[in-house]
């Protein structure tokens, strides 16, 4: 099947095991939106699809090799402009128009020239979003993306997110049906493979 | 604007607290040297501020500063390339920090005085004063470099592994950043360490053209005034280099930010 496997993977922290024995599979090329309650193990399931954490048992199958991931924290290089955190991690293969023209997109115009610790909360997290497109990634992760953006700008994030990302495999994690309304795809609820020992 | 009138006002009110401090000391100097009564044994403040206009027009003078200046700051210099290179190499390889544990503790803890007396014996005259520099800045580098490092949040690395990101990107964007602090710290307190171990090996070794064969000197022949003023002189040399430093090394900082 054309998509990521997850095979029987588990998964355990201390006492408590997240996963057990889940599989399912991800389309490539889609858009999946991953829902479930607080603590049920999608930031998890997320990591160990990146190959940033390893499952107890069981595998994950055909993942792209080119990963971009928007984390819960915005991880950004406070001393640098935006376009320096893009440059971060595309080195020199974006040129800097190319560059201007995302963050432009996404309304940062008129900062960037700032270093990323002068920006607002709103701003840092469409920085994060903007690198993590830019990357040009097979695979992008976005881990509740939105946070901290209000309804307008939620809006013209998502409009962004879904421009550059046609054709591309997106996996995104979000509380708010609101978000998986607009940003759509399909949807995988994991609370129902939370299990406690 | 409160907020900021009150800063001032606070800056203000230190500013005059020390110069109060500085004369009350100064006063309290003078009253001792009126009491010893001996300029030989303690010269007045009054005497050392002449002999430290007085200390400009000596021929030698220039000669003599610029004789230590250079090798306090060439064995500064070389401590913090290899302070920091050492730093990284120990922060990516456990095994070179654990090789080079016992010699940054050695140097910690030994006296700076047995150092100084065993380099007598190994070194030359005109080596010395550059490798004592060296050895007192290096630890304090070294150890401020590797402790900046250990510090770097595990979700910056992560992200760099995450998106392989080339070593020179992480060195520049996360690394460089991270130690800062640490190395601006660490340069702040070395070059001040280097420059009173840099005096002390050249007074012990009765450097020929050095400050510390002055220092030795105004000893032998019961100067005070001069060893006064030469003191000044060193820390007041000491204090310019250190902010010099500091500065050049912040604008380094804002061009590796720019690139």
């Amino acid at each position: 099947m054309n998509g990521i496997i997850i095979d029987k993977i588990s998964k355990s922290f201390g006492g408590k095991t997240v996963f057990k024995d889940f599989s399912a599979v991800i389309p490539l090329g889609k858009t999946t939106v991953i829902k479930g309650a607080s603590g049920c193990g999608k930031t998890t399931l997320l990591r160990m699809i990146s190959g940033l954490d390893v499952p107890d048992s069981g595998v994950i199958k055909n993942v792209p090799e080119k990963i971009s991931f928007v984390f819960q924290e915005d991880r950004l290089c406070e001393d640098f402009t935006a376009a320096g955190n893009i440059k971060f991690v595309t080195g020199k293969t974006l040129d800097k128009k190319t560059v201007i023209s995302h963050l432009s997109e996404l309304g940062l115009e008129n900062d960037l020239s700032k270093p990323v610790k002068e920006l607002s909360g709103g701003m840092k997290r469409r920085v994060a979003i903007a690198r993590a497109v830019c990357f040009d990634a097979d695979l992008i992760i976005l881990d509740e993306p939105f946070k901290g953006l209000d309804k307008v700008l939620l809006r013209d994030v998502v409009g962004y997110l879904k421009k550059h990302t046609q054709g591309k495999t997106v996996i995104y994690v979000t509380h708010s049906d609101e978000e998986s309304g607009l940003m759509g795809g399909d949807c995988l609820v994991l609370s129902a493979f939370a299990k406690e020992e | 604007m409160k907020k900021r009138a009150e800063i001032l006002n606070g800056r203000t009110k230190k500013i005059v607290f020390r110069t109060l401090s500085v004369i009350l000391a100064l006063l309290i100097w003078q009253l001792i040297s009126m009491k010893v009564g001996m300029e030989l044994l303690l010269a007045s403040p009054f005497e050392v501020v002449k002999r430290l206009f007085s200390i400009w027009a000596e021929p030698a003078f220039f000669s003599t500063v610029f004789f230590t200046l250079l090798r306090i700051m060439t064995g500064f210099l070389l401590a913090f390339v290899a302070g920091t290179v050492l730093g990284f190499l120990s922060h990516r390889f456990k095994a070179a920090e654990i090789l080079l544990w016992p010699y940054v503790i050695t140097v910690r803890s030994v006296p700076i005085a047995s150092i100084i007396i065993l380099c007598l014996i190994w070194l030359s005259f005109d080596q010395l004063t550059v490798f004592i520099s060296f050895l007192i800045a290096f630890p304090v580098i070294y150890s401020n470099v590797l402790t900046g490092l250990k510090a770097t949040g595990s979700e910056m690395t992560e992200l760099a592994k995450l998106y392989k990101v080339k070593w020179k990107n992480r060195l520049v964007y996360i690394y460089l950043p991270q130690i800062k602090p640490f190395l601006i710290s660490a340069c702040s307190t070395s070059i001040g360490m280097a420059w009173k171990a840099g005096v002390a090996a050249e007074v012990i070794g009765v450097i020929k053209g050095s400050v510390g064969e002055r220092l030795y000197d105004s000893k032998i022949y019961l100067m005070t005034a001069d060893l006064f003023a030469w003191t000044i002189m060193i820390v007041v040399i000491s204090v310019i280099l250190e902010k010099l430093f500091i500065l050049l090394l912040k604008s380094v900082y804002r061009g590796v930010v720019k690139l």
